[in-house]
Formats: C-alpha cells, structure tokens, sequence
C-alpha cells in the first residue's frame, strides 16, 4: 500500500503571535467605539460683555454642555476638560441637542432683544431720551452677530447691565476692583428668568475669581421640578464653600441697585 | 545553534512596523486638522480616534516586548561573544531606570556596535547601530519635549506643535524599527560566523592526506 504524502502548510508562529497581539488592540478600539451616549457638563468662562461690542465691566457666565457618542468620545472630553460630569443617555440625545440648539439660539435672540429695551427703558427713565427704531435694529443684528458662539438665554441679565453701563458711563467694577458675573434671562417685563446649569455656572465663576454672582431670584415663581436657581446657587455655594457672594435678583431695576449700592 | 532572540525579533519587528504606520496615519490626520478643522471632524476624527486607541495599547505591548527581546539578545551576544562586556540584566537595567537611560540606552547599541564590528561577517550592522545610536538618544529627548509640551498645551497646542510632534513621533519608531532590524541581522550574521558550516567528518583510514588537503583547499 503506498501512501501519498501531501506537504502540509505550517503557519510561522511569528504569524500566530502577532495575529493574538493584535488582538487586543484591536478589541479595545471595538469596545471604544460600540455606540454609548453620554450627556456631559462641564465648567466654561466667565465672559466680559465687551466681547459682544458693549461697553461694560459685567461678565456673563456661559458653561460647556454636550453628548458623546462612545467611550473615545467620552474619555478624549474628558481630558479636554477634566471637571465634566456625564451622565447616562441614549441614541436620541443627538436629536434632542440639535432641537435644544436650534431653540436655544431662539431664546438668544429674544433675551437680548429683551435686554435692549430693558436698558432702554432704564435708562429713558433716567434721561428721558429714546433710541430711534433703526439704531434699535442695528443694535440688535450687531449683538446677535457677535453672540453666535453662544446660545441659550441665559446671558440676558448681564447683557442688560452691560447696556445700561455703556448708555450711563457707569462702572460697576469700580475699575476693575470687582469681577461681576451672573446668570439669569431678561424678559420683556424686566424680570430675571430661571436658567440651567446654576451649579456648573458657579463653579465656573468661583474658577474665574468673581466677587459676586448675580442669579435670578425665583423661588416664588419656579414652574419646573427640582430646586429654583435662588435655592440651588445658595445650597451649591455652601456646599463647596464658594468665596463668592450669591446675589439673588428679581428684576434689571433689582440688579442695578445692587451694583449701585456696592458702589455709592 | 539557534539564536533565542530569532523568533522575537520577529515579532518585534512586525508590531513595530504596525506602530510606525499608526503613527503615519496620526500625523497624516494631524495634518488635516492643522489645515481644516471641519474637514477633520467630517472625515478623519473617527480615524484618528481608532488608530489612537490602538496606538497606545500597541505601544503597551512593544514595551513588554522590547524589555524581553533586549534581555533575550543579550543573552545571545554573551552567547556568541564570551567576553560581552554587558549581561542581559545589566541591559535591562539600562532601558528601564529612569534618568540613567540617557545613558544606558544609546549605550546599550553603542556597545552592541563596537562588539559586532569585530565580526567580519557583521561588522556593517555594527557600524549602523553604533550610528544610530547618537540618533536614537536625539530624537527620544526631542519627542519627548514636544510630546509633553502638547500635552501641558492641550487644546491650545499650536499647528506646529502638534506637526512636529507627529513627525518626531514616526522618526523615533523609525529609529526602533531600524535598530531591530540592524541587531537581528548583525545576530544572524555573526551566529553563521561562530557556527561552522558543516562539521568535516573524521577521514577514513583510506583517504590519503594529500586527497583530505584537495577537498579542503
């Protein structure tokens, strides 16, 4: 009986061992990249409003948020600003954010078209002059032009102090002594409207070394869940033993005595 | 007699060509980036991302191999030469402790150099070595300096920052890359040398000394 001897093909073991050391590259990059959502906060700036053209010495205070799609998202955020804080999401936070920008730059617009006629209307009231409607417009197109890296409501405030600053020749800084920042919507009835984000906001300018912080006043009129910004900035403030001082306000006029009476 | 860092060098070889093709692909991206920030979050982020990842648990595992390929061609050159003038530990001792490797590295494939141009049949890979070695201690504190500046940069690192960085990056695994191959050859090389060829089998009685001196000469 004759047997016919096939050559076997013997893979190198070289082969083998790099195949399996490449594997676990490789499973690390799979388990990093599976689709994992995330919503994260994190800490931002304290930023002068002479950045949007006005002539003030007031800071709004603006906070990063976002979503991640997978681990590698998550992990390469996190290095890029160490004190963000994710939570748990699902695949319709990426729909969810894009609704949230489209409105928030909205809510933009509208707040800081609030806080021309707020510091109009505060400063008519003092001088009794009132600026022409196409001055009114052109104010406004420049503001929001400038305001673009920004959305959300929640510069109306600061904004509006900044306004009545310019119109005034005031300095509620007293030249750089204090750094004012704060939060908080301007409506149409000069009132300060609630916001989001009270504890990042203030981690943020405490970072920023602000003296004081200025948050909407609106324990009595909260329509959402969970704590007002007034008792959240007052509870995170103890909490993390903030040097700065929370200032709760109700209106522009509230604010601006404030300030006024800070600086007599 | 087989060489106990053949299989290794091997080994190391391969994952180190993955590693400098990685970096390629990351300094390519870099580039994109520097030029158009759009175009790099539309087109290579997610790239760069995977080949990221995978880079640094690579990079892991070259380290684990390296260590154990350099104690192993020390083993193979105390081997091959008697009087080596470093032992296998010494030499990881060399790569490992921190500050001391400024000098234990480049002198690691100096001293391989010097010991390998002594061997006809390996004396152009010591040449090699012993050149790429003043490189090797070049480029590793370059890349290091660069490396650690865009790192304390961090999202503010400069365009050429971060361009420098990736280049020295695929240099240095270059370097790496280079001298693997350099010492597994000069090995090859100056292991054939050492080992005779075929052993010249006693004659029989029959041969006559003058048909032993034909065949030999």
């Amino acid at each position: 009986m004759s047997e016919l001897a096939t050559p076997r093909k013997r893979i190198r073991p070289e082969i083998i061992i790099v195949s399996l050391l490449l594997l676990l590259p490789i499973s690390v990059a799979v388990v990093f990249f599976l689709p994992r959502y995330y919503v994260f906060t994190a800490p931002g700036e304290i930023v002068s409003v002479q950045e949007l053209g006005v002539d003030g010495s007031v800071n709004f205070t603006y906070v990063r948020e976002g979503f991640t799609k997978n681990l590698y998202e998550r992990w390469s955020t996190k290095q890029a600003f160490p004190d963000a804080e994710f939570v748990s999401a699902d695949a319709s936070v990426e729909k969810d954010f894009s609704d949230m920008q489209d409105m928030g730059e909205d809510y933009r617009d509208e707040t800081i078209r609030n806080a021309i006629t707020s510091a109009d209307d505060e400063v008519g009231s003092d001088t009794d002059t009132e600026e022409p409607a196409g001055e009114f417009e052109q104010r406004l197109e420049a503001l929001i032009e400038e305001s673009t890296d920004y959305y959300g409501d929640s510069l109306g405030l600061m904004l509006a102090i900044g306004l009545v600053e310019e119109a005034n020749q005031e300095d509620f800084s007293a030249n750089g002594h204090y750094v004012i920042a704060g939060t908080g919507t301007i409506e149409a009835d000069h009132t300060v409207g609630s916001v989001g984000s009270i504890r990042d906001k203030l981690r943020t300018a405490e970072q920023f070394g602000a003296d004081y912080f200025l948050v909407p006043k609106d324990k009595e009129r909260f329509y959402y869940e969970g704590l007002s910004n007034e008792e959240e900035a007052s509870l995170v403030a103890e909490e993390l033993g903030l040097t700065l001082q929370v200032v709760p306000v109700d209106t522009l006029d509230d604010a601006l005595d404030f300030l006024r009476t800070m600086n007599p | 007699m087989k060489l106990k860092s053949e299989m290794l060098s091997n080994v190391l070889t391969i994952m180190l060509w993955v590693l400098v093709a990685s970096s390629a692909i990351t300094f390519l991206c870099t580039i994109v980036y520097v030029i158009d920030v759009d175009l790099y979050i539309d087109y290579a982020y997610s790239l760069d991302g995977i080949v990221d990842i995978m880079s640094r648990v690579l990079y892991i595992s070259i380290i684990v191999l390296y260590l154990i390929w350099i104690y192993r061609v020390h083993m193979d050159l105390n081997t091959i030469m008697p009087n080596y003038p470093r032992s296998p530990g010494m030499a990881l001792v060399c790569n490992m402790v921190p500050l001391f490797n400024f000098y234990g590295l480049p002198s690691t494939y100096s001293k391989m150099g010097k010991s390998l141009i002594t061997i006809s049949a390996a004396r152009k890979q010591g040449y090699n070595l012993q050149g790429l070695a003043i490189y090797l201690i070049i480029f590793l504190l370059v890349s290091n300096g660069l490396n650690r500046a865009v790192l304390n940069a961090g999202t503010e690192a400069s365009s050429t920052l971060l361009i420098l960085s990736g280049a020295a990056n695929i240099v240095i695994y270059s370097i790496y890359l280079t001298l693997c191959i350099q010492v597994t050859r000069g090995l090859r090389n100056a292991q054939i040398k050492e080992t005779p060829a075929t052993p010249i089998p006693d004659k029989p009685d029959w041969v006559s000394s003058g048909f032993t001196n034909e065949i030999k000469g």
